[in-house]
């Protein structure tokens, strides 16, 4: 299992974003229900896609049955990012296809499997090696500060944060800003002459190359 | 402005932040006073990477941002992308690596006194209150740049004065903290 540091232990590394729009006055009366109804799902071998994801309990991934103890410690909303994935090593597959493609073969007395045939084919291997095998379970730590509407997410991946942004809104119905140096100066408050030159900003060169060449 | 162009359009700020860090640190030995936070003692050390566009250097050692290299880098136009950094606020010391075209913290090590066997719940206080300390001290400290970089001076007196730096000429460091003081203080007055 991934992702053992974060809010709770160990060194941290994260991203940060600020939670902007419609928030509700009272997040913790208001939102449980729908919290509970993305929580994470587990996945089925016969399941179409490859991976899920949904909230867990900060402290325990395997642990989806959410409850306000769980979730709301103090000012701070506290989630684990669960997802979980399908990873069938891609030399088993080889062999298991091959193996299920030349007993079909045999069986139905062909030479060559058409290519819808080969597609059904490799999606009953995969269903079938997927019963055999445990998903990959990551859990991303993601603290919410309902003070400052400032939300961390324990992880600097742009996908895990795309999906972040995704199941966040989904639940809480409220937007997601990333923090980057603009939206960090923007959050300031500038003055009209500020945000001026803000707009108008061009990049820094310590080097003198230019001024040389004039 | 859109917000695709505040975010991917200034990236290139956070890392003018990270060198504005490095020069402040050096013209005041380390001893930074950001605006509405406690002073702080803050350095560059063991690890930073500068780039201009495709070329990059990465330095290592005790402290890198003081080898010539690292001036050197500059001298070409590179900015820094990532630094390792150490900020010590009264007793507690604070160490990680900041991404600078995110703003992101990684490995960052906080001063904790509780231990992973104490009550849970005030472990997690604990680690989030440390946090939001340093983070009030950052982002002071981002206040200070970002007012400075607005302001007319920063291309008039600030820019030179860190190229003289990067050049490895002597600088008027009182010269500079003047500038500053002027520029946060009209804030502070144009704010009251």
């Amino acid at each position: 299992m991934g992702a053992t540091l974060g809010a709770l232990r160990g060194s941290l590394t994260f991203s940060r974003f600020y939670v902007t729009g419609d928030i509700p006055d009272d997040v913790p009366g208001t939102t449980l229900k729908r919290i509970r109804a993305n929580a994470f799902q587990p996945l089925s071998p016969d399941d179409e896609k490859n991976e899920g994801s949904g909230w867990a309990c900060i402290e325990d991934p395997f642990d989806t049955d959410l409850d306000h103890e769980k979730v709301f410690y103090n000012e701070y909303v506290c989630l684990g990012l669960r997802l979980d994935r399908w990873v069938v090593p891609g030399p088993l597959l080889k062999q298991h296809l091959r193996d299920a493609e030349q007993a079909l073969l045999a069986k139905r007395g062909l030479e060559r499997l058409g290519r819808q045939a080969k597609a059904d084919l490799k999606t009953m291997v995969v269903r079938k090696l997927r019963r055999q095998l445990v998903p990959s379970l990551k859990s991303y730590d993601v603290v919410w500060n309902l003070r400052t509407n400032v939300l961390h997410l324990y992880s600097q991946s742009e996908r895990i944060a795309a999906l972040l942004d995704d199941l966040f809104k989904r639940t809480f119905k409220v937007d997601l800003v990333p923090e980057s140096p603009g939206t960090a100066t923007e959050r300031l408050g500038l003055d009209a002459k500020e945000a001026r030159a803000f707009a108008g900003l061009e990049p820094m060169t310590l080097s003198r190359l230019e001024e040389e060449a004039r | 402005m859109e917000l695709l162009d505040v975010i991917e359009g200034r990236r290139f700020m956070g890392r003018e932040f990270v060198v504005w860090l490095w020069f402040e640190s050096e013209m005041q030995e380390t001893n930074l006073h950001p605006t509405g936070v406690d002073p702080v003692s803050m350095w560059l050390e063991a690890q930073i990477t500068l780039v201009l566009e495709k070329e990059e250097s990465r330095l290592k050692g005790a402290i890198p941002a003081s080898s010539p290299e690292a001036k050197e880098a500059l001298r070409q136009g590179k900015l820094p992308k990532e630094a390792k950094m150490r900020l010590v606020r009264g007793e507690r010391e604070y160490a990680w690596t900041l991404k600078a075209d995110s703003l992101g913290l990684s490995g960052l090590k906080l001063p904790t006194q509780l231990k992973k066997n104490d009550e849970k719940h005030e472990v997690f206080y604990e680690r989030m209150m440390l946090l939001e300390d340093l983070e009030a001290s950052l982002s002071a400290l981002f206040a200070d740049f970002v007012r400075l970089r607005l302001a007319d001076p920063w291309d008039d007196e600030v820019v030179p004065l860190m190229k003289s730096w990067a050049h490895g000429e002597k600088v008027d460091a009182g010269s500079y903290l003047a500038t500053k003081r002027t520029v946060l203080g009209e804030k502070r007055k144009r704010k009251r």
